[in-house]
């Protein structure tokens, strides 16, 4: 695999939206492994929105939601503010 | 502006989300300039009802805004728990438990980025949390449970199985990983979101997403 190839890896996610730099695209053009890598990887793209296709989203979703919010109407208390799931800025 | 608080049992779920309709001119300024994801106008032409949820969630209607964002993304986090955790109904819990957390923690939201994508963060955590969970348990149980699913290909037409095939191969990938691939090529996030949603920077994003997508494709390709 020469350098461009490693490059062209690195950069698939960028490349398979049209994003390659020029020299890199120019080097695609002319490579049988980049040119199927970036085909398996756009056809591996729409195949894992498809595999998400099975997925049924209950429609009483956002009726029991809402049932589970707030019962008691008590407003969110600091403690539960601070609930482990939510993101922190600056951590993965 | 009339959110409903009431108890549960009060709900009328179509009078919350009528309260919902907002007129533009009810956005308060001070709401939308702390809102840097309102302030960049990325997304503020492709979603008014989003730049109405990050003002509500930026002055702590904490109801009105998980009603308004279970309806606008509920599906949307519900496709992302799927692909993490393979379960169809884990899946509707940890959805129904991002938008509870988010609930509790709405302050915590402060404008960086796209309401889309901070909710898409507490999701991975919950996810996170049941795949780490349902590890400790009994990773024997984990296994079972797959081949408990396992599908029969004769029965299934072309597309399911492939799908089926991808879930797998997807599930054998580093949580993280999957994380990346699902937010990127299910939910559409923006590398810029996704970096958010990380807590790395957006080049860091690309190249990991790049590297997921390579190694779920060395994983079809022994399969």
């Amino acid at each position: 695999m020469v350098p461009a190839c490693d490059e062209v890896a690195e950069l698939v996610a960028v490349a398979i939206d049209g994003a390659l730099p020029t020299r890199l695209e120019a080097h695609v053009e002319t490579c049988e492994r980049c040119t199927d890598l970036l085909r398996e990887a756009t056809q591996l793209g729409d195949a894992i929105k498809d595999a998400a296709d099975d997925y049924r989203h209950a429609p009483d979703f956002e009726e029991r939601l809402l049932a589970a919010l707030d019962p008691d109407g008590v407003e969110p208390t600091r403690r539960m503010r601070r609930f482990s799931a939510l993101p922190q800025p600056g951590r993965s | 502006m009339g959110i409903m608080r009431g108890k549960a049992a009060a709900f009328e779920v179509d009078e919350v989300f009528d309260d919902l309709e907002l007129d533009d001119d009810e956005l308060e300024p001070e709401d939308l300039r702390r809102s840097s994801f309102a302030v960049s106008g990325e997304r503020l032409a492709a979603s008014v009802q989003e730049t109405r949820l990050a003002a509500l969630m930026l002055e702590g209607d904490a109801h009105g805004a998980i009603a308004l964002a279970a309806r606008m993304f509920g599906p949307a986090i519900g496709r992302v728990c799927f692909l993490l955790l393979g379960s169809q109904s884990e899946a509707d819990e940890a959805a129904q438990e991002t938008f509870l957390a988010a609930y509790h923690g709405v302050s915590s939201y402060r404008g960086e980025g796209a309401p889309r994508a901070w909710f898409y963060g507490i999701a991975r955590r919950i996810c996170t949390q049941r795949l780490s969970a349902r590890l400790r348990q009994s990773r024997r149980m984990f296994l079972l449970d797959r081949d408990q699913h396992g599908l029969d290909a004769s029965a299934l037409h072309d597309r399911a199985e492939r799908d089926a095939h991808l879930r797998r191969a997807l599930e054998e990938l580093p949580a993280d990983d999957r994380e990346l691939l699902a937010l990127r090529y299910d939910a559409e996030q923006s590398f810029r979101d996704i970096a958010l949603a990380l807590g790395i920077d957006e080049a860091a994003a690309r190249k990991r997403v790049g590297r997921a997508l390579i190694r779920l494709r060395g994983k079809l390709r022994v399969a």
